[in-house]
């Protein structure tokens, strides 16, 4: 920390801590008011009475959640991704990131193999000729669709390969003059060495398969198979009111229903809000540390 | 070393092989579609053409055919324990009684209809790779995408020979105009979904309790109308002592089924956002005529009375609705439905509180001619080269003879009650779908009002749900508030629509999408939205809507009208 200066210096203190509270409160009160919606009765809701504060505590829309099976099936749907391509893209990542951490010395075409890894964060093939790509391999609507196509995450890697080369060199010397291969040198010190850097693409990888929507609506068949964040987001767009049939007036009762919108979307963010202050630490760090050692 | 280099090609050769793998696929699916489809088309079309006499409409296949489908559905439709979409009531009968065993390739929350609903993203996605359903429902855009690639069965001789009479008659119930839209170059390409456009004109809802209270009439004109708005605003209706109620509701979209200025526009004679003939026989856009020049300059007035809520341009129907529940508003023009929501929420905050539906006022008093939409908002359609495009129109035909014929049965095709006496609406689930038109409609209301009269639940035709919450709200229950003030003998949005509005509805002339709409119509509507918020909020002068006229002819407009002049002519 800095010691204070002179007066301006304090002055820009004050301010800066202001301007930064003011910021972090406006990310943070509209979530604390869907907390407040979740916990208040629906018509006390709907007549907007409600402001960070619930009014005629209630616990009903959870118990409604808790009946809901289709939010419930994509949470299950969620966890499983999540869980899926946690392992699959954290075991790829090191995987290539290793090798194309060597020098060209030690991997001749490592350039042109970055290069080709780079190319495709640059250039992608598109929503057409990924969904058919989906289609004809045959994971169509199932969890391997949601979790194959970004199998490898470039972005990782570079950031993983940019850590591991900034590791002593003299290490992986030392090994090798003790007898180790490439697997043992890559798993019991290039690994552990880099954990904060594998603490941010962990979140990173975590975050991603938990907020990522959009391929649930393209790859999967039925809403049953939506994961979690797809569901949300059919939630919370508006009804079609045109052309509706009398038939569903009587649905209209439960579309309207806020209440119970507000307690789905707390409970869907609230696995991502635990997990993210413990990994956070090293999300700082890591980045700082990979970068600032080049 | 030798090793290494052979290593290093392979890699290279699975590099080059992921990144091109989308492209070759492509090619594939979209060279097998083409096969499929041309020798599929003549098959089809001969077996069809072949036979002598007219089929049985609802004629079973044996052994029975499968259709592969799509289906927009919602998440808040319940079926009976075990039931899902693709074995319900619906499906089973189709196999037993069609011989049609439908598979659902995929479905799709409905959402809200827009081009970015879940359905229609999974659908064009479908339709770019070229990977379409055997039967599946599409948009008017969707539609003429379809249309002009020529990936659509010609229905034409299909529908002559399979409709059954009854099919043939709910089909046209609407003038034709549906089944028009449905045809390109004397092709019919689609079975329109037909709905009756009388439950979307729009009523008044006043809020009778204040009307009481200042001891207020209904109004017949819009004169008496803006003395109503204005009372609410300046004699403190709510009695609260503040000056803190608006006359009337509007939301930020202008337009819709709540608190919307549709209604409104209707009471001087003009029809925003609709196509309507004018006196030489061409079609007009309703926003750009003078009629709703004179509406706004109105809206303008009451909004610098303070008679609009200052705020209304930020918010949307759901928040705009908010203002029903705080007692700050007494008038709003909207749907029948709205009974249910949002007024039915307003009342569960404040007891006291009663709303009823009344026909929109008019200039001189006469009576009302409210616009309605064009009654087909989407389309089925059959893939080309389908081998039995006639199955769309025998489960049309059957769709509309259990729902709406002879052996209609409405116990079972239209809601189930499960062990628990919970009701699900099964009229969801088939999947070829086309109601009722008004005519049809109107019969039915008035056998809900001749049994309510008499006691006698078997005049029904209908509305069964409707008779058993009138006879709730009779018996002092208050569940049944929405539905008798949507439907109920009196003082219903019902008895607005069917008794009041007995002369011809203004209806939407064209619904379909023309070529430079697809290019400039969101640009349109959006110089539109802008404009008439611009000029209520006083933002800009209402000489201002000239301009916005002659833009809205330059952008595209006079281009788009004579595109639909056309295709109307060659209809």
């Amino acid at each position: 920390m800095v010691l204070s200066g002179g007066v301006g210096t304090r002055i820009f203190r004050v301010c800066n801590h202001i301007f930064l509270i003011a910021l972090a409160l406006l990310c943070i009160l509209p979530l604390v008011q869907v907390l407040a919606m979740s916990f208040s009765a629906s018509s006390a809701v709907a007549a907007g009475l409600v402001r960070l504060w619930p009014v005629d505590f209630t616990l009903k829309s959870y118990v409604y959640i808790l009946k809901n099976a289709q939010f419930l099936g994509s949470f299950g749907v969620t966890l499983q991704r999540v869980a899926l391509g946690f392992l699959i893209n954290m075991v790829l990542v090191v995987l290539t990131a290793y090798p194309l951490s060597k020098g060209v010395q030690a991997f001749r075409g490592r350039t042109l193999m970055v290069w080709l890894f780079v190319f495709t964060i640059l250039f992608q093939g598109g929503l057409i000729p990924s969904y058919m790509t989906i289609r004809m391999t045959g994971i169509m609507d199932s969890v391997w669709a949601l979790v194959l196509p970004g199998a490898v995450q470039v972005f990782n890697v570079i950031l993983l390969l940019n850590f591991f080369r900034n590791l002593p060199k003299e290490l992986e010397e030392s090994a090798f003059i003790d007898g180790a291969g490439h697997w043992t040198i890559m798993s019991r010190i290039f690994v552990p060495l880099s954990l904060p850097a594998m603490a941010t693409i962990m979140l990173f990888t975590i975050v991603g398969h938990w907020n990522s929507w959009f391929d649930g609506l393209i790859y999967m068949n039925k809403p049953e198979h939506y994961p979690l964040a797809t569901y949300l987001q059919t939630l919370i767009i508006q009804m079609d009111f045109k052309n509706m049939r009398t038939e569903d007036a009587y649905l209209l009762a439960e579309i309207s229903n806020r209440t119970s919108k507000a307690a789905q979307i707390i409970i869907g963010s609230l696995p991502i809000l635990v997990v993210y202050p413990f990994l956070q630490r090293f999300f700082v760090k890591g980045i700082v540390l990979g970068s600032v050692k080049e | 070393m030798r090793t290494n280099t052979r290593r290093w090609a392979f890699s290279l050769f699975l590099a080059a092989a992921l990144t091109t793998a989308g492209c070759s696929g492509g090619n594939d699916a979209s060279n097998a579609n083409a096969k499929s489809g041309a020798g599929g088309a003549g098959s089809g079309g001969t077996a069809a053409a072949q036979t002598g006499e007219a089929p049985d409409p609802f004629g079973k296949y044996d052994p029975a055919i499968e259709v592969h489908a799509a289906k927009a559905v919602n998440k808040v439709w319940k079926f009976l324990p075990g039931d899902d979409i693709a074995n319900n009531v619906w499906t089973r009968e189709y196999e037993s009684e069609l011989g049609i065993k439908v598979a659902y390739d995929w479905t799709a929350e409905a959402g809200d209809a827009s081009e970015s609903s879940p359905y229609n993203q999974k659908l064009n996605v479908s339709i770019a790779s070229g990977n379409l359903p055997d039967i599946f429902t599409v948009s008017p855009t969707q539609l003429k995408q379809l249309a002009d690639a020529g990936q659509l069965e010609d229905l034409t001789g299909v529908f002559d020979r399979y409709a059954a009479p009854w099919t043939k008659e709910l089909m046209q119930g609407d003038g034709g105009i549906s089944m028009a839209s449905a045809t390109f170059d004397g092709k019919l390409l689609a079975l329109p979904n037909i709905t009756a456009n009388i439950y979307n004109a729009q009523v008044l809802w006043l809020r009778t309790d204040w009307m009481e209270k200042l001891k207020l009439t209904p109004p017949k004109t819009m004169d008496e109308l803006h003395a109503i708005i204005e009372a609410f605003t300046t004699k403190d209706p709510d009695g609260n002592g503040a000056a803190d109620t608006y006359g009337i509701a509007l939301n930020k979209g202008l337009y819709g089924a709540i608190a919307s200025i549709t209604g409104y526009m209707n009471g001087f004679g003009a029809y925003p956002g609709q196509w309507v003939k004018k006196a030489d026989g061409q079609l007009a856009y309703g926003s750009t005529l003078p009629e709703t020049k004179a509406a706004l300059a109105k809206l303008q007035e009451m909004f610098k009375a303070g008679q609009i809520d200052r705020e209304f341009a930020v918010k949307d129907p759901n928040k705009a609705s908010e203002s029903f529940a705080q007692n700050k508003i007494g008038v709003q023009f909207g749907e029948n439905w709205n009974s249910y929501f949002p007024l039915a929420d307003a009342r569960g905050q404040n007891p006291g509180m009663d709303w009823k539906a009344y026909a929109i006022p008019t200039v001189d008093g006469s009576e009302a001619k409210p616009g309605v939409p064009f009654p087909a908002a989407q389309y089925t359609v059959v893939r080309k080269g389908f081998k039995h495009p006639e199955a769309a129109v025998k489960l049309l035909n059957f769709y509309q003879e259990k729902s709406y014929g002879k052996t209609r049965d409405n116990a079972k095709y239209r809601s189930e009650v499960d062990a628990k006496g919970e009701k699900m609406n099964t009229a969801n689930f088939p999947l070829v779908i086309s109601d009722k038109p008004n005519a049809a409609v109107v019969q039915d209301i008035q056998n809900l009002w001749a049994a309510i009269d008499k006691k006698d639940q078997s005049l029904l035709t209908d509305y069964e749900s409707a008779y058993d919450a009138y006879n709730r709200y009779a018996g002092g229950d208050e569940s049944g508030w929405a539905d008798v003030r949507q439907n109920g003998p009196q003082d219903s949005a019902f008895t607005v629509l069917f008794k009041q509005y007995t002369d011809d509805l203004n209806v939407n002339l064209f619904g379909g999408r023309t070529e430079t709409m697809a290019g400039k119509w969101s640009a349109l509507q959006k110089l539109e939205g802008e404009t008439f918020t611009k000029i209520i909020m006083g933002a800009a002068p209402i000489d201002e809507f000239d301009k916005f006229v002659s833009s809205w002819n330059r952008l595209g407009g006079e281009t788009i009208t004579s595109e639909i002049n056309e295709i109307m002519d060659g209809r």
